[in-house]
């Protein structure tokens, strides 16, 4: 399969089951609901090292919060319910409620309920207080700028984590150039988040090690500066190797994300530098879900 | 199916309790409707003898004619919506756990008493111990919403436990007496000795209220849960959602520090 000069390589990539939650993060203005958001989402690239992947799904209206004011939606994924229900938990107690002004909310209708504010409101030493507003609790807690709002729980579902492209270009700018496209284009699709910086991860790994201590190492086969000493899988005109790594609440929308974010790279074509596309995987014995970059591309439509 | 209309005929003096009528109307059997054995003062007079009956949808019932003498409406109403066309007597949704009530004029005293759930929707006014207690029980109101479009009695939401009422109008005395916890909200201000024992929960006012010395004064500050309680009013209309979307500066009175003292009013303009 060939795209506008880019080779799709047969492949897949290969993914596994997490459970995920959206969070709604307001504040008095954009500016601090993206603080709070910020920092609730900051050092959540891999559940390797990290607890939790996170993410700023995308900014919201206030129209489309609960209080009415502006906010940002932000997806948190985990490997198991506990860790992401205690990631949930240290996090909002770190970031949202120590951020001046934001309050927090759950920002799914479906899933099992996990402690967000539940717990959270023993920070009030007696003064916290509790409303039911629409059959939702929301907790009171006292702090220096008034009160820190937040829901009591919010729902957790079975999400998908590790969707994943790799874009092979001539060289760093054209690969940094496509990913960026890709990035730009794929903050556009709903229920998926890109965890890395910038969404884009350049230390893709290969399970093992030759140290006993490490369970993951660098993925060598895509590294460009070994082509000569290990079993290459770069083509001979790839100079530069990323990846974009992709976490969703379905299946369905990581293969959406996928889709969108191949497309806008091929859009930049041979001459843009790309010269191939392909995807990280296990051999496919470690993940339950298998995203073929072929079969992605057919179903849009290839450009 | 058309809505089963009950038409008051005619009532002779004394007070009616139709208290009766929705556990009937719960298990489905409103064949037995006509011969439902009622008390009046100290007759007991068959429901066919003072009401018409027509129609048959037991989820939607409408009760026609001047009920001011009738008690007990919807007492214990599980589910569906009941519709009185004029005014309701005393104990209207006594204990209700479900369904809604529409009352197109006034209600009496005790209205919503030990309610659970289900919403009670008064176009007038209401009396006395509005989502207050049964004689004997420690909790009021347990749930639920009551909403008075114009003024309530004295000791609304005694003892109250959960739930929200909400007032267009005015407050009387003693609003939230003794409450737990919950939600009374009042549009048109609020009489003497607001909040007087109350332990946890929520009496938020506009307009003129004296404050007793037994609430302690926090300041005036825009609270975020104003504005997540005024916006899932909009629905109601004018005057309970006028507030939403505005940062509306509130004066918090923390008290009744002579109780628990972790209940509050908020008073706003």
């Amino acid at each position: 399969m060939n795209i506008n000069g880019v080779h799709i390589e047969d492949t897949f990539a290969e993914a596994f089951g997490m459970r995920g939650t959206r969070l709604l993060i307001t504040g008095e203005n954009l500016k601090w609901a993206y603080h709070g958001a910020t920092a609730l989402t900051g050092f959540a690239t891999s559940v390797i090292a990290c607890g939790a992947e996170a993410g700023i799904e995308r900014k919201l209206d206030p129209s489309e919060t609960p209080d009415g004011r502006p906010g940002a939606s932000v997806l948190m994924f985990a490997t198991s319910s506990k860790e992401l229900a205690s990631q949930v938990e240290r996090r909002v107690g770190q970031t949202i409620l120590t951020c001046p002004t934001a309050s927090c909310f759950g920002g799914l209708s479906e899933g099992d309920p996990i402690a967000l504010g539940k717990n959270l409101r023993y920070f009030g030493d007696g003064w916290q207080a509790s409303k039911v507003v629409d059959g939702r609790r929301f907790w009171r807690v006292p702090v220096m700028d008034g009160e820190f709002v937040c829901e009591e729980t919010t729902r957790m579902v079975r999400a998908v984590g590790g969707g994943n492209f790799l874009i092979l270009t001539r060289n760093s700018q054209d690969a940094l150039a496509a990913a960026e496209a890709a990035i730009e284009a794929m903050r556009k699709v709903p229920n998926v988040i890109m965890p890395f910086p910038g969404g884009v991860v350049r230390s893709g790994s290969k399970v093992g090690s030759r140290y006993k201590t490490l369970p993951a190492s660098t993925n060598d086969a895509f590294c460009p500066t070994l082509r000569g000493v290990v079993k290459s899988d770069l083509p001979d005109e790839a100079g530069c190797c990323l990846e974009i790594v992709i976490d969703g609440l379905t299946d369905q929308d990581v293969r959406i994300a996928m889709r969108v974010g191949m497309q806008a790279v091929c859009a930049r074509g041979r001459d843009g530098g790309v010269i191939a596309l392909s995807a990280g995987n296990y051999g496919g014995k470690l993940g339950q879900f298998h995203f073929k970059l072929r079969e992605i591309l057919a179903e849009g439509g290839a450009q | 199916m058309s809505a089963l209309t009950l038409s008051l005929k005619n009532l002779p003096a004394g007070r009616l309790d139709l208290s009766p009528l929705m556990p009937l109307v719960a298990v489905g059997d409103i064949t037995a409707l006509k011969a439902l054995p009622l008390q009046l003062g100290t007759q007991t007079i068959p429901l066919g003898d003072l009401f018409s009956v027509q129609g048959t949808d037991a989820a939607q019932i409408v009760l026609e004619g001047d009920l001011s003498r009738v008690d007990g409406i919807g007492a214990a109403m599980q589910s569906g919506s009941l519709t009185i066309v004029g005014n309701a007597g005393a104990y209207l949704g006594t204990g209700m756990l479900g369904g809604e009530i529409n009352v197109r004029g006034h209600a009496g005293h005790f209205v919503g008493v030990a309610m659970r759930k289900g919403s009670i929707h008064i176009k007038g006014n209401a009396g006395d111990y509005l989502g207050g207690i049964l004689p004997g029980a420690m909790q009021g109101m347990a749930g639920g919403q009551i909403v008075v479009q114009g003024d309530v009695g004295e000791r609304c939401g005694d003892r109250m436990r959960r739930g929200a009422i909400l007032i267009g109008g005015k407050v009387g005395d003693y609003a939230g007496s003794r409450m737990l916890a919950g939600t009374i909200a009042a549009f048109g201000g609020a009489g003497k000795h607001a909040g007087y024992g109350m332990r946890r929960g929520t009496l938020l006012v506009r307009g003129e209220i004296d404050i007793d010395a037994t609430f302690a004064d926090c300041g005036e500050h825009v609270l975020p849960i104003t504005n997540l309680l005024f916006r899932s009013w909009v629905k109601l209309g004018s005057p309970f959602g006028d507030a939403a979307g505005q940062a509306t500066p509130v004066r918090r009175f923390m008290g009744d520090r002579g109780a628990d003292g972790k209940g509050e009013i908020l008073r706003f303009q």
